[in-house]
């Protein structure tokens, strides 16, 4: 399932693919949507029929294109596999500032993420990791900046930001934070390393038909 | 409402469709105006145009013959090359640009010819029926250090990829003349597409070529009428061996009775079997019967 | 973070097979509310693909989790039948390396084959060992079923119409050989190879070439009188030469000396028919193994609101009096459905009154170098003829290039109907294609060697006409069969599909993300003023089967 490959957008935009990881309801798919179209609803889950969402971003007047995975309800029983990972350039780790689990768990979406995205070993990958719900009073804060910022500087993070789907805040430059990281990270350069070239992809006829038996074109 | 899949409907597609080609309309005369500022072709086959860009070159190549001006000369020729390149990603079979690309190259000292030989492999993987790669291809070959065997391997890869090409077997033809050891190999290669598809006409094209060569001898010519008759036992009603066959004929035993009779026989099945041509087969009939 | 499972669906699909996943993406695609459910902790079941590490760790014994009194979790006239049984999984016959496990050890064995292989120019490989193999794991995946698609077969037809292309990539196979005359050949299948081939005489080119236009175009009267014949005795009344009987028979139309003609020249048009749409040959292999099909019709499922959950301790199917299906129980959990699919391994011991009539005996090999060198890398399918009363075997070999082992390595596939033993059965193909430490090595041709072996069998239940008599609402899917293709898995889906939802089709084309409109998107811009008429109708036109969100907090 290389995106990359078949899920091209019609312009020459950079195409990076995002996945944002986290527990379920800590508002990957409301950062999505806040990101994607500026629209909020707070019980924002899983759109039908949504794979992923395509929203062009503009860093350093150079355009991309970035193509945002929605889990699809599939992070809850832990169901995502390789085919999901694979391929991603970004990987955007969530918790809500209002949920210390979520925080914790955040080591096991890290490692899942490694595992299956298939990352080559001591390469560095742009993580980002975002705590949402920024706009929760203070005392339902479980999780303080400084927490935050000590486990992104145990796990050789460098990006972290602090944001509010439901107000907005941070959501922008959240992902434009991302796209900074990924220029900077060492992974561009491997970029087209660990693709394999020649594939097919079924949507696109690809050799010739004259080439096919008994199907020779004659006297042209 | 929420959670509900909705998919644009087709009047929705057009709508965005339409708008799509407003932007791209708009790009695009920006584009011509930029293209006109800069004298460039949109049409890349007025040649007037090309014309006068070759009398401005020739301007620039010999006014700036100092050393000094050269990287202002390579630039300048650089630019050209980018130019006839957009042209023939617009129209592939475009004359003029190749000739001015050709015309370029050569009146650049410094040419990369190298890197416009990879240029044509290339293409001719992805377009093997573009003529006019294959000529520009024969006309860089003899800048860049290929060897032949190199060149005849590529040639004999592009035809195993696809035989019904008037355009590799004439570049094929191209490549050298016709030698004593060479010319087993070629009647092969040529038969296997003939005994493959006897009613692919490339083929038969490029047999008639190497039958033209005066280093074909009797012998190899009697085999080929062997092959031949083999041939037409398998495929009674195809034209071109009838025809080959005739030719074949003509050439080794016009003087000798059983043979003409063969070639009358052969003539009688083509006016039957290709209607399109009985008046042509007719003639050949008459002459035949009235010389004899 | 455990999230209980909702507790009522439409359909429960029991078992992550290409069968189930394919049912479950089409209810899903059509607003049914689906809950996949395995016990494994992967996808795929005997379709599922595993790392090096993961295959050798494999255990068949279906753990039977049966100890809980969950009577309280029944109603009244309610039964509950234990999930899985024995007869249906896969044997594992023998797991070898022929590797040592780390470097100190290696001397010995190393110079034992530079010995045996001294006067040929090898180049000198580097010393693989099992710890070394073990490392590079996860760049395996070892099919345990593996397939190839024709390249206009049902399945690419499928994934083409569905919209599921868009998940998967695909490599071509780019050589198909056979065995002739105790060598390998390259089998000519195109008009180009049947041009370019130098092993076949210009007649022969003729001959081949007017015989395959004849079975592609050929009408009833091309085989009037052969209705009761074999295909071989129509080729040898064609006059053709011993090889192209050889070439069409064996490996084009992938026939025996007694299949029948006109089965024959269905197989011959079903191989030329997929010609000249992607690559070289017919075929196509799915990148990084066969077990991303299962997973890409799962992800569709998940797209559409099906709910996944693999690694679950599932403790029964709920039946009431009259044997119809109520729910399954999973841990302590009871959750209900109006309907069950699942496959046939886990199939309760008590319902199965039939056994498998047929095995199929497959090996998987990693091997060091191709069993046909060349220039650049290949994806062969090897069609290996019946040979001294030898079944037909089908041998796949899959390099670095598919995304299924590291570099310098191969995965070779071999499988047969059983006959003995998987060993026994393809020991034949075996010692002619690898090299064998007994043997000194006087051959010219260098074998590659086999540094991992793994010889297992499974049931084939595709033509057991499964039908679950005594149970209602319950659907059961076949394991793995012997075509080359998924034809009789996308069959079977359907077949279920419409039996339950009759009235529905079958996994309509899924839009693509930029026809779908995200609620809150501003459709002002697109839409000018006739905003509210077109979406009504916008409306209209969506699938009524896709109202309904299921938020599963």
């Amino acid at each position: 399932m290389s995106a990359r490959v078949n899920m091209r957008p019609a312009n020459k935009n950079t195409l990076l693919k995002v996945v944002i990881l986290g527990d379920g309801g800590v508002g990957k798919s409301c950062l999505m949507n806040r990101f994607v179209s500026n629209h909020f609803d707070e019980h924002s889950f899983h759109t039908i029929g949504v794979e992923f969402l395509n929203k062009d971003i503009e860093i350093d007047n150079e355009n991309y294109t970035l193509q945002i995975w929605d889990t699809a309800g599939q992070e809850r029983f832990k169901t995502l596999r390789t085919p999901f990972y694979r391929g991603s350039d970004i990987c955007m780790l969530t918790y809500a500032i209002d949920d210390k689990s979520s925080f914790r768990n955040m080591n096991m979406w890290k490692n899942e993420f490694l595992y299956y995205a298939d990352i080559k070993e001591n390469t560095y990958f742009p993580f980002i990791v975002v705590g949402n719900k920024s706009d929760v009073l203070v005392e339902e804060r479980e999780v303080s900046q400084l927490e935050l910022e000590t486990w992104c500087n145990e796990n050789g993070i460098a990006s972290c930001i602090e944001t509010s789907a439901k107000s907005a805040s941070n959501v922008q430059e959240a992902f434009k934070m991302a796209v900074q990281h990924w220029l900077r990270a060492e992974i561009r350069a491997d970029r087209t390393e660990c693709t394999y070239s020649d594939t097919v992809d079924l949507n696109k006829k690809q050799s010739d038909s004259r080439s096919s038996c008994c199907t020779g074109a004659s006297e042209d | 409402m929420h959670g509900r899949l909705k998919v644009r409907t087709t009047e929705e597609q057009q709508l965005l469709k339409r708008k799509e080609q407003q932007k791209k309309l708009i790009a695009y005369r920006m584009g011509m105006k930029q293209i006109l500022d800069s004298r460039k072709p949109v049409n890349p086959d007025i040649y007037t145009l090309w014309n006068y860009r070759k009398e401005v070159a020739l301007l620039e190549i010999n006014s700036n013959i100092n050393i000094e001006e050269t990287e202002k000369l390579s630039n300048f020729l650089e630019n050209e090359l980018k130019l006839t390149e957009q042209c023939l990603l617009a129209n592939p079979k475009s004359y003029s640009s190749w000739h001015h690309r050709y015309w370029i190259l050569e009146h650049n000292p410094e040419a990369n010819w190298k890197k416009e030989f990879d240029l044509c492999t290339k293409y001719l993987t992805m377009d093997d029926r573009n003529f006019h790669c294959w000529d520009f291809r024969r006309l860089v070959l003899n800048k860049v250090g290929i060897t032949l065997g190199d060149e005849i391997k590529f040639s004999t890869d592009r035809i195993n990829i696809n035989f019904s090409n008037y355009s590799s077997w004439h570049y094929r033809s191209t490549l050298k003349a016709l030698t004593e050891e060479c010319v087993e190999d070629e009647l092969t290669i040529v038969k296997s597409a003939l005994f493959t598809d006897p009613a692919d006409s490339s083929a038969w094209f490029y047999l008639r070529w190497i039958l033209s060569d005066p280093i074909v001898n009797t012998e190899h010519k009697e085999d080929l009428l062997d092959n031949l008759n083999q041939l037409l036992e398998i495929e009674p009603d195809c034209r071109w061996i009838l025809i080959a066959k005739c030719w074949l004929i003509q050439d080794l035993h016009a003087d000798k009775s059983n043979y003409v009779k063969e070639q009358i026989d052969c003539y009688r099945k083509l006016e039957e079997i290709d209607l399109l041509r009985k008046g042509h087969y007719s003639d050949k009939l008459n002459k035949l019967l009235s010389a004899n | 973070m455990d999230y209980e499972l909702p507790s009522e669906f439409d359909l429960i699909v029991v078992g992550t097979g290409v069968i189930e996943s394919i049912v479950a993406a089409a209810a899903s695609r059509i607003g049914k509310r689906v809950l996949h459910i395995d016990s494994n902790n992967y996808y795929g079941g005997l379709w599922a693909s595993f790392n090096l590490d993961s295959i050798n760790k494999l255990v068949t014994e279906n753990e039977l989790r049966n100890e809980l009194d969950k009577k309280d979790l029944l109603k009244e006239n309610e039964t509950l039948y234990s999930v899985g049984n024995n007869a249906f999984n896969l044997k594992i016959q023998s797991q070898t390396w022929n590797l040592p496990e780390k470097l100190e050890e290696q001397n010995e064995v190393q110079t034992e084959t530079v010995d045996a292989k001294e006067d040929v120019d090898v180049k000198v490989d580097e010393s693989w060992t099992q710890e070394k193999l073990l490392k590079l794991s996860r760049k395996f995946n070892i099919d345990l079923t593996p397939k190839l698609h024709f390249a206009r077969g049902d399945f690419v037809e499928l994934l083409i119409a569905s919209n599921i292309a868009r998940y998967s990539e695909f490599r071509s196979v780019s050589r198909v050989l056979t065995w002739l005359n105790g060598q390998l050949e390259v089998v000519p299948c195109s008009r180009s190879d049947v041009f370019s081939s130098n092993k076949v005489s210009v007649i022969e080119k003729r001959m081949l070439m007017k015989l395959l236009t004849s079975c592609v175009d050929g009408d009833e009267k091309e085989f009037a009188g052969y209705e009761n014949k074999t295909f071989q005795s129509y080729l040898k009344d064609r006059k053709l030469t011993g090889n192209l009987i050889h070439y069409v028979l064996y490996a084009i139309a992938m026939s025996t000396d007694d299949t029948m003609c006109l089965e024959g020249v269905k197989n011959t048009k079903r191989f030329l028919g997929s010609l000249g749409r992607y690559g070289k040959t017919p075929f196509l292999y799915s990148m990084y193994g066969s077990g991303e099909i299962t997973q890409a019709f799962c992800r569709l499922s998940a797209v559409f609101g099906g709910i996944y959950a693999l690694n679950q301790p599932l403790n029964g199917f709920i039946f009431n009096n009259e044997h119809t299906f109520r729910g399954v129980l999973c841990g302590q959990q009871r959750i209900n459905a109006e309907h069950l699919v699942m496959s046939l391994e886990k199939v309760p011991q008590s319902v199965v009154d039939f056994s498998a009539k047929e095995y199929i005996s497959r090996a998987i090999f990693i091997t060091d170098r191709s069993i046909m060198e060349s220039d650049k890398e290949h994806l062969t399918l090897l069609l290996f003829p019946s040979i001294n009363g030898k079944r037909t075997c089908t041998i796949l070999e899959l390099g670095s290039l598919t995304g299924t082992c590291p570099k310098d390595l191969y995965i070779v596939h071999m499988f047969t109907k059983q006959y003995t033993s998987p060993e026994e059965d393809l020991k034949h193909c075996v010692e002619k294609l690898f090299y064998k430490q007994e043997e000194s090595g006087e051959s010219e041709i260098i074998l590659p060697n086999i540094l991992w072996s793994f010889y297992y069998s499974v049931p084939n239940t595709f033509n057991l006409g499964l039908k679950c008599e005594q149970l209602h609402n319950v659907y059961m899917c076949s394991g793995p069969d012997m075509d080359l293709d998924y034809d009789p898995a996308i069959a079977q889906a359907k077949e279920i599909f419409t039996s339950i939802y009759p009235d529905f089709e079958f996994l309509p084309r899924a839009p693509d993300p930029e026809e779908i409109i995200i609620e809150g998107e501003d459709n002002n811009n697109v839409l000018n003023d006739d905003n509210n008429e077109v979406e009504e109708h916008s409306d209209n036109r969506t699938e009524e089967n896709l109202q309904t969100q299921r938020n599963i907090d």
